[in-house]
């Protein structure tokens, strides 16, 4: 197996405590939408209830697992031991009271708990940028995905600090109306700059890997990770600059997007490559994971750029069908693109870890268990079965304008995250050795 | 006295985590020479920075020396010729579904 540990890794609770406390985080998303789905998902991008949920699932969430996943990947791709696990682990005590604080703050209405939960979010992002680029100081070659996983971290703390400034906004308002374009600006270099290139960083290592392929052409990897770590910040600068007018005719906003969307494009088809050259007929759990996230992201994006080009869904009133078309694009790059994503690789990597941390030293001795056998594999398919439906009926209601459905929908996503931290806990549960 | 098949055998108790398929059937053992109770194992990975490579070359060493007879193993890794999945015998290629 490659692409997940060496002995250049950090000590096994190192990365499993940002897991584990990042799929805490992402149960507790689904509750709380689950709770609220009106409010969070049809109320102002602004209202508390959204801002709340919404850094559940992109710092607890998300942040929390890419920041584990890669303190144990960088040694991987980097190929270079991991400058100071003990650094890595000092900064889990600033991210996970920053990821409370911050939802609690914004969910709660109280700014000064937000902003305090934000600087400390970046005071760990600079912990883990900064421990990411001396770790890529000392690697010996300079792989195509190791670049772009640095390129993700830098952009992890530009989104870090954008955000902080936009919770001090909330506090002591100082944007006015350009709030809504800071916004947008953050937002487009968390989902493109940090969450779409560390993915596709780190997939073009996991999914081969776990679907066996061999022998697929690689010839678009660098283009893709360029073009996303390009067009990251090219949206975000003309999101924040105001549209440039009358660019072969379309807003400026959706022409300085297309590298980004080109490169979520052409790491789609390059997904489609890879598969093609599996050895596995079969999809495992993983793989499908992987295809349903990408075909989540294509269609995120679609949305997404029908909308910068000045779209508007024609079933729905005018006015708010822009706004809801953006929202499902959003939840379904989130909830669809990155979670499903993250979902799928965590079930081969938390068993993988534990099980090195159990049982690699037994190996050849006697008869060990597999990493697939610590949890049950029902739980692993049901879960799919469930987040799947789950997260594209929330979204087609968003795009639907149905309040109702996506009140039902976020129900069934909530199951299938339940199955998911079951599955996990059963993995992370002591044993007798 | 040890014999390669009797090493062989043991090796089968190593077994990839993630493919589930011990290293023989894997194909990634090149090479078992036995003489006067030292054996040395010539084996390769799946690829380049394999992050198992320690823990399946010490589990391979582990093997070798529980094997009656032996009295030391030793387990060098090689990269030519390149592992591919062409090497995964048949009936761990069936196991496999491949």
């Amino acid at each position: 197996m490659d692409g997940i540990a060496t002995r250049q890794s950090p000590p096994f609770h190192v990365p499993i405590r940002y897991l584990a406390t990042g799929i805490a985080f992402f149960l507790a998303f689904h509750v709380f939408l689950a709770a609220g789905a009106r409010a969070v998902l049809f109320g102002s991008p602004l209202a508390p209830a959204t801002l709340a949920a919404v850094h559940l699932a992109t710092v607890g969430w998300l942040s929390m697992v890419v920041m584990g996943a890669m303190y144990q990947l960088a040694p991987v791709l980097m190929d270079a031991e991991l400058h100071s696990a003990r650094a890595a682990a000092a900064a889990y005590w600033l991210a996970l009271p920053g990821a409370v604080a911050l939802a609690a703050g914004l969910g709660a209405a109280l700014p000064a708990a937000a902003v305090t939960g934000g600087v400390l979010v970046a005071c760990a992002a600079v912990f883990f940028a900064g421990n990411l680029a001396l770790t890529f100081r000392r690697a010996g070659r300079w792989s195509v995905q190791g670049t772009a996983m640095a390129a993700a971290a830098g952009f992890f703390l530009l989104v870090v600090a954008w955000g902080t400034a936009l919770a001090i906004n909330l506090w002591q308002p100082y944007l006015g109306a350009g709030v809504w374009r800071h916004l947008g600006a953050h937002a487009a270099l968390g989902v493109v700059g940090w969450f779409s290139l560390i993915i596709a960083g780190v997939g073009y290592r996991l999914i081969p890997t776990f679907a066996l392929s061999h022998g697929y052409p690689e010839n678009l990897q660098r283009p893709v990770l360029i073009l996303l770590a390009g067009g990251a910040p090219a949206a975000a600068l003309v999101v924040v600059g105001g549209r440039i007018a009358g660019v072969i005719g379309l807003p400026g906003q959706a022409v300085a997007a297309l590298p980004a969307f080109a490169g979520l494009g052409l790491f789609a088809w390059d997904v489609v490559r890879i598969l093609r050259h599996r050895r596995r007929p079969r999809l495992e759990l993983v793989t499908r994971y992987s295809v349903v996230a990408v075909a989540m992201m294509v269609v995120a994006a679609g949305i997404g750029w029908l909308l910068l080009a000045g779209w508007a869904p024609p079933w729905l009133p005018a006015g708010v069908g822009r706004a809801l078309g953006m929202k499902a694009a959003v939840y379904l790059a989130l909830d669809g693109w990155a979670s499903l994503m993250a979902v799928g690789q965590l079930y081969k990597i938390v068993p993988f870890l534990t099980w090195l941390h159990r049982y690699g030293d037994r190996m050849g001795r006697e008869q060990v268990p597999l990493p697939r056998d610590l949890f049950d594999p029902r739980l692993g398919e049901w879960s799919f079965r469930l987040l799947v439906p789950g997260v594209a009926g929330t979204a087609a209601s968003l795009l639907a304008g149905w309040p109702g459905g996506a009140a039902a929908f976020v129900w069934v996503s909530l199951a299938g995250a339940l199955l998911f931290a079951w599955a996990m806990l059963q993995v992370l549960r002591p044993r007798r050795r | 006295m040890a014999a390669e098949e009797d090493v062989r055998e043991a090796l089968r108790r190593v077994v990839d985590p993630e493919l589930g398929v011990n290293v023989v059937d894997l194909g990634l053992i090149y090479g078992i020479a036995v003489a006067d109770g030292a054996v040395k194992v010539t084996m390769t990975l799946t690829a380049p920075g394999c992050p198992l490579a320690a823990t399946l070359v010490r589990g391979v060493e582990e093997a070798a020396r529980s094997v009656p007879g032996v009295v030391r193993a030793e387990v060098e890794v090689v990269w030519s010729p390149p592992w591919s999945p062409d090497r995964i015998s048949a009936r761990a290629k069936e196991e496999l579904g491949i």
